[in-house]
């Protein structure tokens, strides 16, 4: 007989295959803008400035540290190392729902996050960065995965 | 013997009709749960859709930015005439520490027609430059005029503010060089001069951020990267908002415009040999002697 508690459900097979290259893929988005933050760089790879596409602007921007203090690339790096455990195969193998629920949450923060940022950059700052941009569409499908497979859990161990 | 057969038959008939009804309402349950997850990703994509046309719609959108119109007479004479008593209450006023004027060595002096020259490289989009162009103006007025100020709000972070662009400024003891180096779209405006471009890439590079606006150098003597203004406190605030509470030593805008103000005008004291007398009190000539060495933070 199927158990009726949650925390022994397993996880789908595809979240692991889906969620971790994206947390890598945001992890090294996240690296690059945090050594560009700290090395005082403004010369960003395959980024022009030519107005509405500006990396310089965006990230030496008023808009690109957190209360005035903690730079927003940090912040996302320190995002994607937490995502990159909690979206890792083997945290995908520990079939708990509260594993799942935190992963949730990190994730609807992480998408918080970036539709703050979105509008800083479209609103306030009206230029958009490329690489930061690479980390928000990263962050919008890895929520999208954690949610679908949040949503899609098998109802009994033995389905699939 | 034929009757007990019949009911294991029937019993095992049984069992597999419970087993199959199961599994139609196991498949029934999965087809729910499909319909869910499929709905409410669905809205979510749906609406990452509208916000992204949402997105271009409002980066194309010229906004409250737009152009620059004459300054209000009114406010410029509030900026201009905030009284002395008020200068010296404030001091030091809340002045960023980081953006305050850098004592700099060898530094190539810009002096022309016999007085020394402060350059100001900044940008009309930028909301550091919007802030210190505050404390700039209330600082040079000090020892000189305007004319041709022009108000505009900066593009990032709309805060009401001035650009130099069409200005002149006239000092029996100094020079200003303002230079607006990009519009409100981040496209150049203004170009440098040689010498001017050869100290702001000095200044600034490596290890500071570029443009690096707003830039302030004085004469060779120092530099101040980033602005003394938190430009935060702007924020939200009309011109004549802005300019009304200079007067008020007790105003955070007060603290934060004029006690920038102090530390301009007490570097520009150390160009002019502390004239005129009116503008370069102890108070003043005092705050000059906090500067740190560049590059000694």
């Amino acid at each position: 007989m199927a158990r009726s508690d949650d925390s022994f459900r397993p996880n789908v097979r595809w979240a692991a295959p889906v969620t971790f290259p994206l947390s890598l893929i945001g992890l090294g988005l996240s690296i690059y803008l945090t050594i560009q933050h700290f090395s005082g760089s403004t010369s960003f790879a395959g980024c022009p400035a030519s107005g509405k596409i500006d990396c310089a602007k965006v990230t030496t921007s008023s808009w690109s540290e957190l209360f005035g203090h903690i730079p927003v690339a940090l912040a996302g790096l320190l995002f994607y190392v937490v995502m990159v455990v909690l979206v890792s195969p083997w945290a995908w193998r520990v079939a708990n729902i509260w594993l799942d629920r935190i992963r949730l949450a990190a994730a609807v923060t992480g998408i918080g996050m970036v539709a703050y940022l979105v509008y800083a950059e479209v609103v306030k700052i009206k230029s958009i960065c490329i690489y930061c941009t690479g980390v928000h569409i990263v962050t919008f499908f890895l929520f999208l995965s954690i949610l679908a497979a949040y949503l899609l859990r098998p109802l009994d161990p033995a389905g699939g | 013997m034929g009757r007990e057969s019949n009911r294991k038959r029937r019993q095992g008939q049984a069992a597999t009709a419970r087993e199959k009804a199961a599994a139609a309402r196991a498949e029934q349950q999965r087809l729910r749960q499909r319909r869910r997850a499929l709905g409410i990703i669905s809205g979510i994509v749906v609406l990452v859709l509208i916000g992204v046309v949402a997105a271009v719609v409002a980066l194309n959108h010229k906004g409250k930015s737009g152009p620059a119109t004459a300054a209000s007479a009114t406010v410029l004479n509030q900026v201009t005439s905030v009284p002395v008593s008020v200068q010296t209450a404030i001091g030091a006023g809340t002045a960023v520490t980081a953006g305050l004027p850098e004592s700099i060595q060898g530094g190539q002096p810009l002096t022309s027609g016999g007085k020394p020259t402060l350059l100001y490289i900044g940008a009309e989009f930028c909301p550091f430059c919007a802030g210190e162009r505050w404390a700039l103006i209330q600082a040079l007025s000090r020892f000189g005029a305007f004319s041709g100020l022009e108000q505009i709000h900066s593009a990032e972070d709309n805060i009401a503010t001035f650009t130099f662009l069409h200005a002149t400024y006239t000092s029996s003891y100094l020079n200003f060089a303002p230079r607006e180096q990009e519009d409100q779209n981040a496209k150049p405006l203004q170009t440098l001069t040689a010498v001017e471009n050869a100290q702001f890439s000095k200044y600034l590079a490596p290890g500071e951020g570029s443009p690096g606006y707003p830039f302030l150098y004085f004469d060779g003597k120092y530099v101040s990267i980033a602005g003394p203004v938190d430009p935060s406190v702007l924020i939200g605030k009309s011109w004549s908002q802005i300019s009304s509470s200079l007067s008020n030593p007790s105003s955070p805008i007060a603290k934060s415009v004029v006690g920038a103000a102090n530390h301009i005008a007490a570097a520009i004291c150390t160009l002019t040999g502390d004239k005129p007398a009116s503008a370069c009190p102890a108070s003043i000539q005092a705050l000059s002697r906090s500067f740190a060495a560049y590059g000694a933070a």
